[in-house]
């Protein structure tokens, strides 16, 4: 019964492979009009002068944009520095801290 | 019309250039992305994608081998995508299945097969079911080879011309493909019988 199925596979197989290639595509008289309606209807893809204009262009504003948040924090961090100069807050005196001098009243 | 007329033709856009390359090359493009794809529309809508790939981007071809074995690289390579994307599109499948939604997509196009198809047709279809499911089962360069050669009838030089490969390796490629393809067959037929 095993022997049996296993031959009728083999047989199948072996038909199978002689198929091959004998089925073939079969042309279409009208594919000139298919392809020129492709061609009209699908946007040219950008070409390759374009793209290399538009990727120096996109890094060129990103380096700049990196350029202005490094130039704002920089000018941030200068006026603060500034502000604590104007208004003495460099120095910590011994009134900021509340330090007494000692009396020498504990015993 | 020589090969370097039409070449000249096609960049200049000529109507006649268009249609004699259509006409000479249908069925050789055709019959290899059937080839891959075992299935006469999705042959033909590959064949239309190769065509105008070739007008959009003949400016580039540059003459150092022949027109058609261009054109046979443009075939290979537009197939294998679509059958690249139909595997894709299975294995989304296949995770519904394991999910609980509907059948394995390869059982369900087996089984689709065997309802649709008259009588007459039902072996036909069955085989080309089997042929498509080994085919796709073969390593890519193997797969190449073996359509080229059962579909195209080309020499093992052309066909290592159009892979960019020794004439050694491709008769290696077919032999493995060969026994392979027997081997994918004997499953297919295990499984579904």
């Amino acid at each position: 019964m095993e022997r049996n199925r296993h031959d009728d596979i083999q047989k199948r197989v072996e038909h199978t492979m002689e198929q091959l290639g004998k089925e073939r595509y079969q042309p279409n008289p009208f594919l000139h009009t298919r392809i020129k309606a492709q061609l009209a209807q699908e946007p040219v893809p950008p070409s390759f002068s374009l793209r290399w204009a538009l990727q120096p262009t996109l890094v060129g504003c990103l380096l700049l944009l990196n350029s202005l948040v490094v130039w704002n924090y920089w000018q941030q961090q200068n006026t603060d520095f500034s502000m604590a100069e104007e208004y003495g807050w460099t120095e910590a005196s011994a009134e900021d801290y509340l330090l007494l001098p000692d009396l020498g009243l504990e015993e | 019309m020589t090969e370097a007329l039409l070449i000249d033709g096609l960049r200049k856009g000529d109507e006649r250039a268009f249609v004699h390359l259509v006409d000479q090359y249908q069925q050789v493009v055709g019959n290899t992305c059937f080839g891959f794809v075992q299935n006469q529309v999705e042959a033909e809508e590959l064949t239309q994608d190769v065509f105008v790939e070739v007008f959009r981007s003949i400016e580039k071809f540059q003459g150092q081998s022949k027109l058609s074995t261009w054109l046979y690289r443009i075939a290979v390579n537009k197939s294998l995508n679509q059958v690249a994307k139909r595997k894709q599109k299975r294995r989304l499948q296949t995770v519904s299945h394991f999910f609980g939604f509907g059948e394995a997509a390869e059982a369900r196009e087996f089984k689709d097969t065997i309802h649709r198809q008259p009588e007459e047709e039902l072996e036909q279809a069955e085989i080309r079911v089997a042929l498509r499911t080994a085919l796709n089962k073969l390593p890519e360069q193997q797969r190449t080879a073996f359509v080229l050669r059962k579909y195209d009838d080309l020499s093992y030089t052309e066909i290592a011309r159009i892979m960019d490969t020794s004439v050694a390796a491709v008769e290696s490629l077919i032999h493995r493909a060969s026994r392979n393809m027997r081997k994918k067959l004997t499953h297919f037929y295990q499984q579904y019988q």
